[in-house]
């Protein structure tokens, strides 16, 4: 940057304020961009005055920093410098739309302005304004066709926008300028980059020559192996493909895609032949397990049972604690559970005799290996969800050893199978105080008290491991801690404690955003250090960064809860529904308020002890350089005052339709909204995508019938619109009979409990007056086979109103399912609050 | 014969591990401890220590300095194993990490501790490292049967006087 219109001394002052900027001596800056204002002739100049808002923004004083820009642009509309400034500060503000307007503007001054144009295709890239940035980076390659970076920039813009044939002729054309140059780790990457575009753009064979041919160049051996296996494989060169895998194999025996490959690249064999081959792998690396789990997954019958015979002996020995969850896939086999569940229970019976895992056995084995029998029985029956006999083993093995912490998780998590999140958070936490230095059994037993609504336990077992001097819950959001914030949401979604719902799903979406902007400084990163296949890897995640399950739960709690305050409107921000409140004594809404007052006095009695703490902390704590003010807290209870909550939703409901689109819940979500919002097009639209993800959803039923219902009293009657309308319903339901439509699913879904609910009430929703024979033919229901989730499921949608049940209603529904899961808290006829009393 | 030998280490005990000893000793003592015992013994060092057979926690030792009539000597309070551990060297390795604090120490009398008289077991177990019975305490404890008990003693003392000539 350059100010043209001032004298040597002036322009001297002025070109130190350049420096102290870049080397952050904002003070001096400042000194010296005043001696430059003070004198009359330049008090208003106005390249100085926005230098001066540059420096002040990064004190931290963002007004006068604003202030001072937009004068000094004002005083010199024509400086690239003024437009640049302007642009710099809005995007320390994250404005970027805006500071691209700028850039734009500044090289309207300035066009070939190298560090505006960087600065612009940085914004660009981050922006996803593809086309833009290609422009850039091609004006930036005219500019400096010696430098690398000018190649390599275009390159990426070209490889983003899907235009293979140029990327590759760029990075060629380049590559060519640095013949007889030594190979380095860059022009490596380089190389393997080029690779991996060509196989992107399906050139295999090109692909192939290229790393054979730059063999010796590419020093990350690894990544050529795995590229040159890949690839024989894809061009039908089976046997090529096998012996780099193998060599693979010999590098790294534990990596189970290795084998796979190595034995994929043997052609269509049968399980015999591959189980042979694994089997081969395995004798060259006896210790490895990778070759034998893989062998587990193809062998069968007394193959597989003698395999499985010698494997658990050698794991229960030595005591591997997820020895469960590494079998738990061969489980889908009904064969091989069994077969499991009987070797296990024979050395059950056998080492409580013998001391042997089988009485013809040699070895007499240590009481662990008992221990670990008696827990992987408990395991097992666990698994088939029969609590009485999990129970009986787990205990026993609790009085073998009670010292070893395994078993009661392996107790809680039977618990929390049966329904009793109350019993399993005692065994959790039981746990928990017996190894208090162990960060895993204090993050699950958080989790656990979530669940079970213990949500002041949860923080205080939390705080063991959050920093001194803040409240836990803080610190947890601080640390983008997203388990806990989405458990949270869960249970005050499930107290219909809207605000603070709202507040953690837009905590989770906060970070989703901030995950976003934390890219920014990997686009200069990544193309100096040349790391551009990770870098590709980069953006692809970041745009697809809220497919993430994280971001499905938040969004899952944030739309149901606009949803429902688009249903029923609060009335006032005490966090309930009128009807709620409407339905309560005068004494109980005295008592709800009291009890409300005293625990936000608590909580603020908390903040302040924490905050006294942390002004402390803070104070030895200096300034953070690029003066970044904090972002606003988000704050629920301002959020449920929304006036638009299904504009509200949209914020999570698109991310959900864009990224997740292969979720049944997307679908399902999508259609309760827009059925709100009366957009047809976009209701079908969800009904059919719903169907095409999972068509037993149960949900299914009732919206095809409300979409059917639609059509029929508010459907469009002419024009563009009707017509589609008119096609896509006829695919729908091509008798155009919704009754019959029901009939069949019934037929197909009918025996499943979610289902068969769901046909009711959309029968009940077709024809109103027969809701009380709907919900009969509910409590009808035969309940045995169904899931405890199934029942927790159909009694959640009676308390929320479906099929206007009576409580009596309600109360025999849930008898019905306390018989089949009497341990499930959720179907006990006594108040979970005396219990947890009791704990 | 076990496959291999197995892996007996010795382990601090810390407030946040403090929980296991003292579910060790609800099962394998007769008597109870008190909230004071768990205190002293956090603060004990090296005289108090966890056993781990392959990376459990099955024994425990707890000791602690008795003066009394001009002599210091070592007593131990605690030292026990779980059940089905036990022949298997853990009662041994606590023991002999004792006798090494006190030898190394060098100023104590000796070590000696109380056992039920019928706890044949214990009495086995010492008297194969040459404790001896030096007394009998009639109703030492006071809730279980039978309430006498052992004084047993291994002296230190020719050692130290060797040590000094
Ligand atoms: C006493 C006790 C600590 C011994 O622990 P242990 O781990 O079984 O002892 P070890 O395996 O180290 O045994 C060492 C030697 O002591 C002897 N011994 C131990 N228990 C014995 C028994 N029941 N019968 C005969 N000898 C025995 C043996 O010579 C043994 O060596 P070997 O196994 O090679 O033959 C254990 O039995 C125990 O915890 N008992 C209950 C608690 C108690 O009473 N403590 C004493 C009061 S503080």
């Amino acid at each position: 940057m350059m100010a043209k219109d001032l004298p040597p001394r002036e322009n001297t002052l002025f070109k130190r304020i350049l420096k102290c900027y870049e080397n952050k001596q904002y003070k001096s800056g400042l000194k010296h961009a005043r001696q430059i204002l003070s004198n009359s002739k330049y008090q208003e100049h106005g390249e100085t005055l926005a230098m001066m808002g540059l420096t002040l923004n990064c004190l931290g004083r963002k007004e006068e920093a604003y202030d001072n820009v937009k004068r000094g642009l004002r005083n010199n509309l024509r400086s690239h410098v003024c437009w640049h400034v302007f642009g710099l500060l809005q995007r320390s503000d994250k404005k970027y739309e805006e500071a691209i307007k700028c850039y734009r503007n500044a090289l309207k001054w300035d066009k070939d302005n190298l560090q505006i144009l960087r600065d612009l295709s940085l914004l660009q890239i981050q922006t996803r304004d593809l086309d833009g940035y290609k422009m850039t980076r091609h004006q930036l390659l005219m500019l400096r066709a010696n430098q690398r970076a000018g190649w390599v920039g275009y390159a990426i813009a070209l490889h983003t926008l899907g235009e293979y044939e140029n990327a590759l002729n760029v990075l060629q054309t380049f590559r060519k300028t640095q013949e007889g140059k030594p190979a380095d780790y860059e022009f490596s990457e380089l190389l393997l980059y080029e690779a991996s575009i060509m196989v992107e753009a399906g050139k295999f064979k090109e692909a192939l020559t290229h790393i054979y041919s730059h063999r010796d160049s590419i020093l990350d051996i690894q990544s050529w192996l795995e590229m040159a296996g890949e690839l024989h494989a894809r061009l039908g060169e089976h046997e090529d493909s096998a012996e780099v895998f193998e060599e693979l194999y010999q590098r790294n025996p534990e990596n189970a895609t290795y084998i796979e490959s190595y034995v994929r690249a043997h052609g269509h064999y049968n399980d015999e032949d591959s189980l042979q081959l694994c089997q081969k792998l395995h004798k060259q690396h006896p210790r490895a397990e990778a070759p034998f789990n893989y062998a587990l997954k193809l062998s069968t019958g007394s193959t597989f049972r003698t395999l499985v015979d010698g494997y658990l002996q050698r794991q229960l020995r030595k005591g591997v604690p997820p020895l469960f969850n590494i079998l738990k896939h061969l489980f889908q086999d009904k064969n091989k559970f069994e077969t499991i569940k009987e070797l296990i229970h024979g050395y059950y019976t056998s080492l409580e005799e013998h001391k042997k895992f089988t009485p013809e056995s040699e070895d007499e084995e240590f009481p662990t290996s008992y221990l670990h029998v008696m827990i992987f029985l408990a395991q097992l029956y666990d698994y088939e969800r029969d609590t009485t006999k999990a129970l009986y083993y787990i205990d026993r093995a609790m009085q073998h050893t009670p010292t070893y912490i395994d078993p009661y998780m392996v107790k809680s998590k039977i618990y929390k199978h049966a329904g009793d999140m109350t019993e399993a958070v005692h065994w959790v936490d039981e746990a928990r105080t017996m190894d208090l230095a162990d960060r895993y059994l204090n993050c699950k037993a958080a989790k656990y008290m979530l669940r079970a609504g213990m949500i002041d336990k949860a923080e205080e077992a939390c705080a063991l491991f959050t920093r001194e001097g803040q409240p836990a819950v803080d610190n947890l959001n601080e640390m983008q801690c997203m388990w806990f914030l989405t458990e949270s949401a869960r249970i005050y979604f499930k107290n219909q404690d809207w605000a603070n719902v709202l507040q953690k799903c837009h905590e989770v979406e906060k970070h989703f955003v901030d995950i976003v902007e934390d890219q920014f400084d990997f686009h200069p990163y990544s193309m100096r250090k040349m790391t551009l296949r990770a870098y590709i890897g980069l953006l692809r995640l970041e745009d697809s960064i809220r497919g993430h399950q994280f971001f499905n739960k938040a969004a899952d709690y944030a739309i149901r809860t606009y949803l429902h305050l688009y249903d029923k409107p609060m009335s006032d921000s005490n966090g309930l529904g009128n009807g709620e409140i409407d339905d309560m004594t005068e004494k109980e809404k005295k008592k709800l308020e009291s009890k409300k007052k005293r625990a936000a006095k608590k909580k603020q009695q908390q903040k302040n002890e924490a905050n006294v703490n942390s002004n402390a902390a803070n104070k030895d704590k200096k300034q953070p350089p690029d003066g970044e003010v904090a972002p606003p807290p988000i704050v629920g209870n301002e959020l449920v005052k929304t006036e638009a909550p299904l504009d509200d939703a949209m914020k999570f409901l698109d991310p959900l339709r864009a990224l997740s689109p292969q979720c049944p819940n997307t679908h399902k979500l999508a259609f309760q909204v827009f059925h709100r919002q009366g957009k047809l097009l976009l209701m079908i639209q969800s009904v059919k995508r719903a169907l095409k993800t999972n068509a037993r959803t149960p949900e299914i039923a009732l919206h095809m019938t409300q979409l059917a219902q639609y059509v029929k009293t508010k459907g469009t009657s002419s024009g563009i619109i009707a017509e589609i309308v008119k096609t896509e319903m006829g695919e729908l339901l091509p008798q155009n009979d919704i009754r019959e439509w029901l009939n069949v699913r019934e037929s197909l879904t009918g025996t499943n409990l979610k289902n068969f609910f769901m046909l009711r009430c959309a029968h009940a929703h077709l024809t109103p007056e027969s809701t009380a024979q709907q919900l009969q033919s509910v409590l009808d229901f035969p309940l045995k086979g169904s899931t405890l989730e199934s029942c927790e499921y159909v009694l959640d949608h009676l308390n929320s109103e479906m099929l206007n049940p009576t409580p009596e209603d309600i109360a025999t529904f849930s008898s019905s399912c306390h018989a089949l899961f009497p341990l499930a808290t959720a179907f006990r006829p006594s108040k979970p609050e005396e219990e947890s009393v009791q704990r | 014969m076990p496959v291999a030998a197995p892996r007996i280490e010795l382990g601090e005990i810390t407030p946040h591990n403090i929980k296991q000893l003292k579910v060790l000793n609800q099962v394998v003592f007769p008597v109870t401890y008190n909230d004071k015992f768990y205190k002293d013994v956090l603060d004990v060092g090296e005289l108090a220590k966890l056993a781990f057979f392959n990376d459990i926690v099955v024994g425990a030792v707890c000791c602690r300095t008795d003066l009394q009539e001009g002599q210091r000597k070592l007593y131990i309070m605690t030292l026990g194993c779980l059940g089905p551990y036990r022949r298997c060297g853990v009662g041994k390795k606590l023991l002999d990490h004792v006798m090494k604090i006190a030898k190394e120490d060098g100023q104590y009398d000796a070590i000696f501790l109380h056992v039920q008289i019928s706890n044949d077991e214990a009495l086995q177990f010492y008297n194969k490292f040459d404790f001896k019975i030096i007394d009998t305490k009639q109703d030492y404890y006071k809730r279980i049967e039978p309430a006498d008990a052992y004084v047993l003693e291994k002296s230190l003392k020719c050692g130290k006087v060797e040590d000094s000539i």
